[in-house]
C-alpha cells in the first residue's frame, strides 16, 4: 500500500468525524445557515493563500524538475480555486481581501508554512495531502446520490469533480515519491486532519 | 505615541491581557505553594518542548539578523541549551519523565506560529515574537519571586527567569526592539504590534493549558 493510502486509512476516525460533522451535513442537505458558510468562505480564502505559498516553497525546494513542475502546477490549481472563491464571495457577501484569520485558521496555516519552510518536500506534501484527499472524499460522498439543487451545490460539484480528484492524486504521488512512513510523516498527517476537523467546528460555532 | 517607547507601547496595547498573563492563576498557585504537582509537571514537560524548538527559531532569527545583533542572539542559544539541561535535571529531581511525552495542542500551535513567523515574516516581526515571549517570562517569574510565601520546590525555575542576567538580556531585547520600531514604517509597526499580541495570547494559553492539563482530543474520539 502507498504511504498516502496508509496514512488516509490510519485517520479514518477523523475523516468520518468530518463527514458526520453538522457543518458538512448542513452542506449536504442545504440546511447550513448562510452566516456559518459565509464565515467559512472567508476563512477558506485566507487558508488557500497560505496553501498556495506552501506549494511554492516546496517548489523552490524541489530536488528535481519534475517535482518543481508538479508543485508549481498544484499552486496554479489553488489560484483557480481562489478565483472560484472570489465569485463565491460576491454571492455570500464576504470580502476575501480583508479577512482576519480565526484561531483555528491561523493554527492550520502557521503549521503548513512552518512545515514547508522547515522540512523536505516529501513531508510538506504529506502535511498538505489531508486537505486535498479529505475534500475530494467529502465531495464524492456528498455527491453520491447526485448533485443536489440547493445553495451549496457548487461546493459539492467542485470537490466531487474529476479535476479535483486528479489534483489530490497528483499531490499524493509527490508524498509517496518523496516521503517515507516515518513518525514525523504520521504526526504531520494526523495534525492536518485535526486542523481540518477544527476548521469545520470553528465555522459551525459562528452564530 | 511620543514619549512612550515602543517596547512599552506594545505592552499597553494588549492590556489587560498582559497583566492576566503575568499574574495568571498558575503563577499565583506557584507563589502560594498550592499548585498541584501534576499541573507543574504538565507545564515542565510542555515548556521543555517549547525551549527545544526555541533553538531552531533562534537559528532562523540569527540568519536574518544584521551582523551587530548576531552575537547576543547567538549567546542566547547557548543559554537556551543550558535551560534544557535545567529542565532535564529538574525533571529528574521531581520524578517527572520527559521520555515518551509529546507536545500538546497549545505548545504545538505556539511553536508553529513562532517558526512560521521566523521563516516567512520580516526580521522585525520575528524579533518582536521573541521579545514578547522573553519579557512575559521575566515579568511572570519576577512576580512569582516577589510574591512567594517561602522557598518553593520549583525555586530553580523561579530564580532562573528572575535573575539579573536574564533581566539584562530582556533589557537588550527591549532596546533593540525600539531601534527596529524607529526605522520601521507604520505598516510594519502595526505588524510588530500584532506579532506581540499573538505571542502574548499564546503565553496566556500556555498557562491555561498547564493549569487545565490540556491534552490532544484523540482519547475522546470513538
Amino acid at each position: 500500500m502507498t504511504l498516502s493510502k496508509t496514512l488516509w486509512q490510519a485517520n479514518q476516525d477523523l475523516a468520518h468525524a468530518c463527514l458526520e460533522h453538522p457543518f458538512v451535513q448542513g452542506i449536504k442537505d442545504g440546511s447550513l445557515s448562510r452566516a456559518k458558510f459565509a464565515y467559512y468562505v472567508g476563512q477558506d480564502a485566507f487558508f488557500l493563500e497560505a496553501f498556495a505559498r506552501a506549494y511554492s516553497i516546496a517548489a523552490a525546494k524541489a530536488p528535481d524538475w519534475d517535482a518543481f513542475r508538479a508543485f508549481h502546477e498544484l499552486a496554479g490549481g489553488v489560484l483557480e480555486e481562489l478565483r472560484l472563491h472570489e465569485s463565491y464571495a460576491t454571492t455570500w457577501g464576504v470580502d476575501i481581501r480583508t479577512v482576519q484569520p480565526g484561531a483555528a485558521t491561523r493554527r492550520y496555516t502557521d503549521f503548513l508554512l512552518a512545515t514547508a519552510w522547515q522540512h523536505d518536500v516529501g513531508v510538506t506534501a504529506v502535511a498538505m495531502s489531508p486537505c486535498m484527499r479529505l475534500y475530494a472524499w467529502l465531495g464524492q460522498e456528498l455527491a453520491r446520490d447526485g448533485i443536489p439543487d440547493h445553495a451549496y451545490a457548487d461546493w459539492i460539484r467542485t470537490y466531487s469533480s474529476e479535476e479535483f480528484e486528479a489534483l489530490a492524486r497528483r499531490l499524493e504521488d509527490l508524498a509517496d515519491r518523496y516521503a517515507g512512513n516515518t513518525p514525523l510523516a504520521q504526526q504531520v498527517y494526523r495534525y492536518a486532519m485535526v486542523c481540518e476537523r477544527d476548521f469545520f467546528q470553528a465555522a459551525w460555532e459562528v452564530t | 505615541m511620543m514619549g512612550q517607547s515602543f517596547h512599552q507601547q506594545v505592552v499597553e496595547a494588549v492590556q489587560p491581557l498582559w497583566d492576566h498573563t503575568c499574574t495568571h492563576p498558575f503563577l499565583v498557585a506557584v507563589a502560594e505553594g498550592t499548585l498541584p504537582d501534576a499541573a507543574f509537571a504538565t507545564w515542565l514537560v510542555q515548556d521543555y518542548f517549547y525551549v527545544r524548538e526555541l533553538v531552531p527559531f533562534m537559528g532562523i532569527l540569527i540568519a536574518k539578523a544584521p551582523p551587530e545583533w548576531r552575537p547576543p542572539l547567538a549567546e542566547a542559544v547557548v543559554v537556551f541549551n543550558r535551560e534544557l539541561d535545567l529542565f532535564r535535571r529538574q525533571a529528574g529531581a521531581l520524578g517527572i519523565s520527559l521520555d515518551g511525552q509529546e507536545m500538546g495542542p497549545t505548545c504545538h500551535a505556539y511553536v508553529q506560529f513562532m517558526l512560521a513567523t521566523a521563516y516567512a515574516r520580516p526580521f522585525a516581526e520575528a524579533f518582536t515574537v521573541h521579545y514578547a515571549a522573553e519579557r512575559a517570562y521575566l515579568d511572570a517569574w519576577t512576580w512569582v519571586r516577589d510574591h512567594q510565601r517561602g522557598p518553593s520546590r520549583w525555586q530553580a525555575f523561579i530564580d532562573h527567569w528572575s535573575s539579573d542576567s536574564f533581566r539584562t538580556y530582556v533589557t537588550w531585547l527591549a532596546e533593540t526592539l525600539d531601534a527596529l520600531a524607529n526605522r520601521a514604517s507604520s505598516a510594519e509597526r502595526n505588524a510588530m504590534e500584532h506579532a506581540f499580541r499573538m505571542t502574548v495570547r499564546y503565553e496566556y494559553l500556555f498557562w491555561e493549558m498547564a493549569l487545565t492539563r490540556q491534552m490532544w482530543p484523540d482519547a475522546t474520539l470513538k
